[in-house]
Order: structure tokens, then C-alpha cells, then sequence
């Protein structure tokens, strides 16, 4: 079964194999369109939240700079401004100030044109610095107003808006507004319905200031919880392990890109990715963490890989199984005929080595007898021809004397009997003319005799009448006593009788002869068109004299139509049947014969009621010289000739027979025989 | 029978002869007999005969011989055969020809005999002396 075992692992190994890379495919397929979905969705949150928090900027900006113009245009401030007046300018911006302080607007400064802070408005005592914030720079190099959004020395976010300040003359200065956007923040969750973290990067803040910075805007951070990043905005209440672990590792490796990452916190489940936090410079200032809730996708999702798993499991075990048992056939078909494949192998094989050695031997054989018999080789072809020859010749002379041979014994019955009739025949013919003369005058004679006898009793009769009425009674007496005693009353009576069976003697004589000539007719043996009912009917006049005594002959004689056939012989095997009906018949009995036809043959039946054939003798019956007859009575050739005639014929003769009860010969003659020689 | 039939009898049978005789004696026929066909021919010679009935098998010549010649010599006598042996075929041959007006085999029925030599007589009255279309 080592074959088998094979066949069934070099399937099933592979398609298993085959199903296990599918499945591996399938998963990873799976997470792969889950990972890039939700990728997909955090960048798409990102991108969001982002124009959100900008969008949000873009109306604070806008509300600054609807602030701004209004202060601009104080002809107050614009005096004090031109004349450097620094405690004429806070005097008349400190109203101002604390209108803009309810509106979070906490930063309020004055520049020189020259990017040199001239008031603080909401811190006047320092002052004289050099303002190299990228707001003053995009100002001072476009002459127009700007905006952005940065990082203070606190770590705090401040958005900031430049306005250069014109008179009738030119540059007076710059105005800045600024205020706190870690509020906005805050916000970003309730308006997008978001989780996020915003950290700051250590390494760019100072801890104590940045301590300071948060309590001054009302918010505290925890400084050392990370090594190098720091929270200052968070939208859920607790971190994630996994997002907390994150943290808690170098800023680069934080920062790696990855599509994300995912984490578990009370029984929900986020997905984070970091991106970076940029200033309006472009500086990158720290991270922005989304955490994107996927607790509900991330359930339909393991439901639907544990459905398809068990599902597509359970189909490839049900294939598996279905797979093991067909080859497991499969595999006992393949032993099986493999065995009987090995068989034949062996027995061919033995065969052929047999025959190889047998081979090798003629070969040898062959050659040893070519090497010796090179020279002889033609004379023997030659005379091997001649003596074919010749045997054909002899063989074919051979076949035709028997069949010659065969011919004539089987005719030889016939034409003896033949012979035997035609002597008969020439003899009746000869006696015919000697017999006839004599009957001729005999029975015309008797004729005549006949009218002499009606003569004289008619004159007998008229001479009795003339004496009765003349003689004397004496002389009628005398007459009457003669007429007594000689009888002549009865001679007048038997007269009649005696002519009549003269006659009828005669007339048989004459049949007698003249069926002799008409049977054994030697010059008609030849095939014509003849009535077999005649033939039987001249059959039972021939054999009259045997049937007479012991039969009643009985004539069922059908319709028939004549047949090709040669009448003479015909009548002889007729003749032999009925001369054999009479024999069988002891005392008395019934012969009878019958004829029918149907479309292509002729049936005559001739049945006896004589002694029967025993059943074992019937087989015997047409061969010829056998005979149940006593020595000397019979020649045993009668039915012998009798089937040669209906082979001749082309007919079947056949014997139904039962001893004691009586004998039926049926024969069946075709209508048109194909050969019509006798 | 009307008139008187003369016939002419040939056989070398005496007893055909004698019976034939009292045949003709009871019919009232006139008959004249012979032994042979020579006999006959010189009979012929001298009487007039309506009718020749002859033999077959005759000592020198035979019976369609003979009437063969009274055919040629005396075409209007009516020629009979009777006798006890001649192939079928020459008889059918002769009444073809009509070197013969019919036959009758031996032995013969009274009653045929007399019908033939009725209508013999019947023929010889009612035809010339070629009735039977010649040769």
C-alpha cells in the first residue's frame, strides 16, 4: 500500500498546502483592505480635523483683524505711536486691552518699524526687544498684514496677527495681536466628534517656563511623564497602554512612519497614527496623535474571519474527507490493476524469454541448415512443387471418383430396378399383342354370345307358349319333366351371370397387361410437368392385385398443382410403399393416401394399419438391402429406391411408425425443383 | 344400318376374323375378310368396300403400311386400325396425318366398334372420296 499511501499524500499534501496559502492569503488579504480602510479613514479624520482647527483659526484671525482696524484707526494711539510716546500709547491702548482680554485676546504689542518692540500693552514694563517671530518677518517683508500660528517661549500656542501701521507719511509701526489657540483644542473633539493627543516636543521648551506659561492660560501639564514629549492636549480621559508605551519611547522611533497602530482602553478599541504638528513656519513642533474608535468595525471584523474560517474549514475537511476516500478507491483500483499489470509483466516477461531462447535456437537451427542445404534448397522447392501438383491432381481425381462413386452406387439401386421393370415392360409389351388377339375375340365373342342368349330366350319363351296352347298333355308332361331334369330354368338363369364374369375375367387379363406396358415403360424417364394424384391413382391400379385381398384402399386426394418431376419414377416409389402397405397388413386393413399442397410443396402421405416398424429399426429402413422380410421374399431395395427417387427430387421422405398400430411414410416433393435431369 | 355397309376386315388372327364376323352378321353388315394385306389388296381389287379395318402386327407388311397404300390407291374407303400393340406416339402420328380415320385397341368393347364403324359410315356417306385433307 506504499504506492497508495504515496498517491493520497501527493494529493492531499499539496491541495492541503494549496488550501493553507489560500487561507493565509485570504486573511491577509483581509487585514490588509481592513488596515489600508482604516489608514484611510484616520488620514481622511486628519486632513479634516486639521482644516477644522484651521478653519478655526482662519475666524479668530478674522475677528483679530476686525479688532485691529479699529485700533489702527484711533487718532489717539496713531499720535502717541508717531511721537514714541510710550505712556501716552498704553494710556490710550489700555482700554482697548481689556476689551480685547474678553474676547481672548491676550497678546497686545506695538513694534517699531524696525521689528523693535516698543509696548507691551499687556505687559508694559518690558519692552526694546527685537521681535523675530515669523509673523513680524512675513509683515516687514510683504508690507502687509500677517498671520500664523506658533509657539512661545512657554510652550504655549499663540496665534498671531502682524498689521503694518501707515500715516499721511508712511511706516509708523506694527501693531500684533495675539491669542491663546490651546482652547481651540479643546474644542476639536466636540465639533468632529474625535479622539486625539497633541504633544509637544521637549527639546524645543524649558520646563519651568513652560510650568509657568500653562498656569498663566489656566492648564497644567505633566512634565515628566514622557522622556521627551509632553501632552498638552488630550480628548479622552485615559491614554491607551499601547499609545502610553508609544509615548514613552524616543521621539523617532515615535515619529516612524507607520500606517498605525492600534490600542485598547476600557473595552473600546483605536486605531492611532501620529502626524506631525507644524508652526505656521513650518517648524515641526510636535505630534498630532488621532485615535480613531474601530471597537464596533473591529468585532464585525473578527465575527466575519471567524465565520469564513469555520465555514471554509469545514468545507475543505468535508473535501478532505471526500478526496481521501475517492483516491482511497482510486488508489486500491490503481494496486489492483497495478498487480495484475505486474502479473502479466512477469508471465510476458517469461514468455518472452522463452521464446527468446527458442528464437535464438531456430535462428541457429536456421542458419545451420541454409549453411547445409544452400545448393538443395531450389531442387527441393522444385520437386516440393511438382509433388504438390501431382497431390492436387490425385487428390482431385481422388474427390471426383468418389463422388462418382458415390453417384453410382446410389443410382445403381435404381437403374437395377429400373432394368428390373424395363424387362417386364419389353416382355408385357411383347406378350401384350399374343394376350390382346385372344381377349379381343373371347370377349366379343362373349358379347355375341350375350345376343344369342336374349335371341333364343325370347324364342324359348314363344315356342313354350305355342306348345302349351297345342300339345297334349301327355307330351307337356314329358316336356316338363325334361325341362326339370336338365335344369334348363337354371342354365337360363346363370347365362347372364356366366357371360358377365367371363367378361369381367377378360377385362381384368386386359388391365393386368395393359398396366405392365404402362408401368415399365422404358422409353419416359425424363422430367415433365405431371399430376401426382394421377400418379398415385395409376400406383394403386398397378398394385391392385397385392392390396385387393388385404385393404380398402381410402383416397383423400387434395387440390394439388402438377409438379416438374419424372412421373415413371414417381410411380414406382409409390408402387414400392403400397406393395409394403400390403405387406405389413396381416389379414385386412386400410390403406390411405393423401396429397396437399402449400406454396412451394407437394406433401403425399400413403398410411397403413399393418404391423408397424419397431423404433429402432427406423433409422435403417432406406439403406439399402435391408429387409425384416423373410429369405427370398424380399430384396431389401424397395424403400432404398423409393428415397433415391425423392432425392432425386430434391424431396424428404420421412416414417412415423408405431408397432402394431400401423405405419404413415410422408413425402414432400418441392414444385419447382431447381435441376430437372433425371 | 342403313343401306349395306361393305367392310373389309384384316387380321392374321382367324378367331378376330370369325369374331368380327358375327359382329358384322348381327349388325347386318356385309363383311369380307383377309389374312394378309396382300390378300386384302387383291380383294379390294375386285369389291367395292366402304370400310378396311386392319391389324397392326401383320406377317410381311404391317397394318400402317398397308392402309397407307389403300389411302393412296382408294382414298375414299375409311381406314381403321385395331390392335393389341403400337406405340402410342405412331398412332397419334397417323390420326394426325390422317393416313387413319381411328383406332381401336385390343381387346376392344363391342359397343366402341360399333360406334366408330358408324361414324366411319356417317364420314364416307357425307364426304367424297377426299374428305381427309390430303397430304
Amino acid at each position: 500500500m506504499s504506492h497508495a499511501a504515496n498517491i493520497r499524500s501527493r494529493i492531499l499534501i499539496p491541495l492541503s498546502l494549496t488550501f493553507l496559502v489560500l487561507l493565509c492569503s485570504f486573511l491577509y488579504s483581509a487585514f490588509a483592505i481592513r488596515g489600508a480602510g482604516i489608514a484611510n479613514e484616520l488620514e481622511r479624520e486628519h486632513g479634516e480635523t486639521i482644516s477644522i482647527f484651521k478653519g478655526m483659526l482662519t475666524a479668530r484671525t478674522r475677528l483679530m483683524t476686525a479688532a485691529a482696524e479699529v485700533i489702527l484707526k484711533d487718532p489717539a494711539l496713531k499720535q502717541a505711536m508717531r511721537s514714541r510716546n510710550r505712556s501716552a500709547l498704553y494710556a490710550a491702548a489700555l482700554p482697548y486691552q481689556r476689551k480685547l482680554a474678553t474676547n481672548d485676546v491676550t497678546h497686545f504689542y506695538f513694534h517699531t518699524p524696525d521689528s523693535k518692540n516698543f509696548l507691551r500693552v499687556h505687559q508694559p514694563d518690558r519692552y526694546g526687544d527685537l521681535v523675530n517671530r515669523d509673523s513680524m518677518q512675513r509683515a516687514v517683508e510683504t508690507g502687509d498684514a500677517a498671520d500664523a500660528l506658533e509657539m512661545g517661549p512657554f510652550g504655549t500656542l499663540t496665534l498671531r496677527l502682524v498689521i503694518p501701521w501707515h500715516d499721511r507719511n508712511g511706516l509708523i509701526g506694527f501693531l500684533e495681536l495675539g491669542t491663546e489657540v490651546n482652547d481651540i483644542l479643546d474644542d476639536l473633539s466636540i465639533i468632529n466628534n474625535i479622539d486625539y493627543l497633541v504633544v509637544l516636543n521637549k527639546e524645543l521648551l524649558d520646563k519651568k517656563a513652560m510650568a509657568t506659561g500653562y498656569a498663566w492660560v489656566g492648564r497644567r501639564v505633566d512634565w515628566e511623564r514622557y522622556p521627551d514629549k509632553v501632552i498638552i492636549a488630550q480628548s479622552i480621559p485615559g491614554i491607551p497602554p499601547a499609545l502610553d508605551h508609544l509615548l514613552a519611547e524616543e521621539t523617532k522611533k515615535f515619529s516612524r512612519k507607520k500606517a498605525w497602530n492600534s490600542a485598547a482602553l476600557d473595552n473600546r478599541h483605536y486605531a492611532f497614527k501620529t502626524f506631525p504638528f507644524h508652526e505656521s513656519s513650518g517648524r515641526e513642533i510636535g505630534n498630532f496623535v488621532l485615535l480613531y474608535d474601530i471597537t464596533n468595525q473591529t468585532r464585525s471584523f473578527h465575527h466575519f474571519i471567524v465565520y469564513s474560517l469555520c465555514f471554509s474549514c469545514g468545507i475543505s475537511i468535508i473535501l478532505f474527507m471526500f478526496a481521501w476516500k475517492i483516491l482511497g478507491r482510486v488508489e486500491q483500483t490503481i494496486e489492483e490493476t497495478r498487480q495484475k499489470l505486474s502479473e502479466e509483466v512477469i508471465k510476458t516477461s517469461e514468455a518472452n524469454t522463452l521464446l527468446e531462447s527458442e528464437i535464438a535456437e531456430r535462428q541457429k537451427a536456421e542458419e545451420d541448415l541454409v549453411h547445409l542445404n544452400a545448393h538443395l534448397e531450389e531442387r527441393i522447392a522444385e520437386r516440393t512443387r511438382h509433388l504438390e501438383t501431382a497431390t492436387r491432381e490425385l487428390e482431385q481425381g481422388r474427390h471426383e471418383l468418389e463422388k462418382a462413386y458415390a453417384e453410382l452406387t446410389s443410382r445403381q439401386a435404381i437403374i437395377l430396378h429400373q432394368d428390373k421393370m424395363a424387362s417386364i415392360g419389353l416382355l408385357a409389351a411383347g406378350v401384350a399383342h399374343d394376350i390382346n388377339n385372344p381377349i379381343g375375340f373371347v370377349t366379343n365373342n362373349l358379347e355375341e354370345l350375350r345376343i344369342y342368349l336374349t335371341r333364343l330366350q325370347a324364342f324359348i319363351e314363344e315356342q313354350q307358349a305355342i306348345i302349351q296352347a297345342s300339345a297334349s298333355p301327355e307330351e307337356l308332361k314329358k316336356l316338363q319333366e325334361d325341362w326339370n331334369q336338365l335344369g334348363i330354368e337354371y342354365i337360363l338363369d346363370d347365362f347372364g351371370a356366366l357371360i358377365a364374369e367371363s367378361l369381367e375375367g377378360a377385362t381384368r387379363v386386359s388391365d393386368i397387361v395393359k398396366n405392365l406396358r404402362n408401368f415399365s415403360r422404358v422409353d419416359d424417364f425424363a422430367f415433365k410437368l405431371a399430376d401426382i394424384n394421377e400418379c398415385l391413382e395409376n400406383s394403386i391400379k398397378i398394385t391392385q392385385h397385392e392390396l385387393r385381398h388385404k385393404a380398402q384402399v381410402h383416397r383423400q386426394f387434395g387440390e394439388i398443382s402438377k409438379i416438374f418431376c419424372c412421373p415413371q419414377q414417381l410411380n414406382q416409389a409409390f408402387m414400392n410403399l403400397l406393395v409394403n402397405a400390403a405387406h405389413a397388413i396381416d389379414k385386412r386393413g386400410d390403406v390411405t393416401l393423401k396429397s396437399w399442397s402449400d406454396a412451394d410443396y407437394v406433401h403425399i402421405s400413403i398410411t397403413d394399419t399393418g404391423c408397424g416398424i419397431p423404433e429402432n429399426l427406423q433409422p435403417q429402413i432406406f439403406e439399402p438391402f435391408f429387409t425384416t422380410k423373410e429369405a427370398g421374399k424380399g430384396t431389401g431395395l424397395g424403400l432404398s429406391i423409393v428415397a433415391d427417387i425423392i432425392k432425386l427430387h430434391q424431396g424428404k421422405i420421412s416414417v412415423q411408425s408405431r408397432p402394431g398400430q400401423g405405419t404413415t411414410f410422408t413425402i414432400t416433393l418441392p414444385i419447382r425443383p431447381e435441376v430437372g435431369n433425371a | 344400318m342403313p343401306d349395306t355397309l361393305r367392310l373389309l376386315c384384316v387380321d392374321d388372327e382367324e378367331h378376330i376374323l370369325k369374331t368380327l364376323a358375327r359382329f358384322c352378321h348381327n349388325e347386318g353388315i356385309t363383311l369380307l375378310t383377309a389374312g394378309s394385306a396382300a390378300e386384302a389388296l387383291s380383294i379390294l381389287e375386285r369389291e367395292p368396300v366402304m370400310i378396311v379395318i386392319s391389324d397392326y402386327q401383320m406377317p410381311e407388311k404391317n397394318g400402317l403400311d398397308f392402309l397407307s397404300e389403300v389411302r393412296s390407291k382408294w382414298p375414299q374407303i375409311i381406314r381403321i386400325m385395331l390392335s393389341g400393340f403400337i406405340e402410342p406416339g405412331a398412332v397419334s402420328h397417323a390420326l394426325q396425318q390422317g393416313e387413319i380415320f381411328g383406332f381401336l385397341p385390343k381387346p376392344w368393347q363391342r359397343s366402341d366398334l360399333k360406334n366408330l364403324i358408324q361414324t366411319a359410315a356417317v364420314q364416307y356417306k357425307a364426304g367424297t372420296a377426299t374428305e381427309r385433307t390430303p397430304r
